[in-house]
């Protein structure tokens, strides 16, 4: 009997193995976070690609990559203010490719209404979501929907020169 | 119909991070499932994977078979699973860590967490090159040969390491099984 009847042939064993075949929902932060290294690499260096047309290749890249969604108010270089609502947290950050989506690094202040964090940021286009209690992901919803490299609704900001 | 993988990898290699990021969606699950199976740790688990996607994107230049590209970043993963065990003391297990089940009888239909938790305590009673080998040959289903390419075992030694973790299994979950 080969390895596979085994399995079958054994209702234990088969259950375990049914049960561990579930996905499971580890790593997704920190596959978003490779990412985000990775994109921020490819901007800094964008002639790693191999072949001898990597640069111009990998600077479209860094462009095209995550589409444009604006916030509703165009952002300038000045400053960008990113508020939630969300008037039942404890506590909101603001992860995103300006602070390599750590949820230490921003957190938001809560106002009148809605928590806001206003940050400087060079011109470019951003991705970002907030981090309510720790542990909920959530895209703006003053922008349209997106979602990040796996799926996950998320947001991004243009900032102009 | 989706675009091969070799095709992704070739787009990858020239500096295509969309590429990069489509054939990692392909394989997460599988890649998550390994990681946390294997090192039975949430935070080690996200640690190994941001590790291994980290450096085969640095090494995409060194994939020589493109259309296999599934076994080739599991087999980084492998490595570093491997460094992670080796490197210290084992980290504890969640489900040891969260274990409210003592001796109790689990039945899989009753209580699927509590199932789930008693496989963690199982998986981590194998000595790691068992439940390597017992992960790759039965839920990521790679062949024996495939298998013997990932991590540099023998075919009859990988076998001798499936069977036992086999048995060792059916030996820890006899007793609170109730199929």
């Amino acid at each position: 009997m080969d390895d596979e009847n085994e399995i079958r042939s054994d209702p234990l064993l088969s259950d375990l193995v049914s049960t561990l075949r579930h996905p499971v929902a580890v790593g997704d932060r920190a596959m978003e976070q490779v990412m985000a290294q990775l994109r921020k690499e490819s901007r800094r260096a964008p002639w790693r690609g191999r072949a001898g047309l990597a640069t111009a290749l990998a600077a479209s890249v860094a462009l095209a990559v995550f589409g444009s969604r604006r916030l509703g108010q165009p952002a300038t270089a000045g400053g960008v203010t990113f508020a939630l609502s969300a008037p039942s947290a404890a506590r909101v950050s603001l992860i995103g490719d300006f602070n390599d989506w750590n949820p230490e690094a921003n957190p938001l202040r809560r106002g009148e209404g809605q928590w806001s964090v206003t940050l400087k940021l060079k011109p470019g286009r951003y991705r970002y979501s907030f981090v309510v209690d720790g542990s909920s992901w959530r895209a703006d919803p003053r922008t349209p929907p997106a979602e990040d490299d796996f799926g996950t609704p998320t947001s991004a900001v243009t900032v102009a020169n | 119909m989706s675009v091969p993988d070799a095709d992704l990898v070739h787009q990858a290699q020239r500096g295509d991070l969309n590429a990069y990021a489509e054939l990692v969606n392909r394989y997460r699950t599988g890649l998550q499932r390994y990681a946390l199976h294997l090192l039975g740790n949430r935070e080690e688990a996200e640690e190994a994977l941001q590790d291994s996607l980290l450096r085969a994107h640095r090494a995409l230049g060194q994939c020589q078979q493109p259309e296999r590209f599934r076994g080739w970043l599991v087999r980084i993963l492998v490595n570093r699973c491997r460094t992670r065990l080796a490197r210290s003391a084992p980290p504890v297990r969640d489900a040891e860590r969260d274990s409210a089940l003592d001796n109790a009888s689990v039945e899989p239909a009753a209580d699927h967490r509590a199932w789930a938790e008693e496989i963690q305590r199982a998986l981590g009673a194998l000595v790691s090159d068992q439940r390597e080998a017992f992960l790759l040959r039965h839920v990521e289903e790679f062949s024996y040969e495939e298998m013997a390419e990932l991590t540099g075992v023998s075919v009859p030694a990988l076998k001798m390491r499936v069977s036992r973790a086999c048995e060792r299994l059916r030996a820890e979950l006899r007793e609170v099984y109730r199929g």
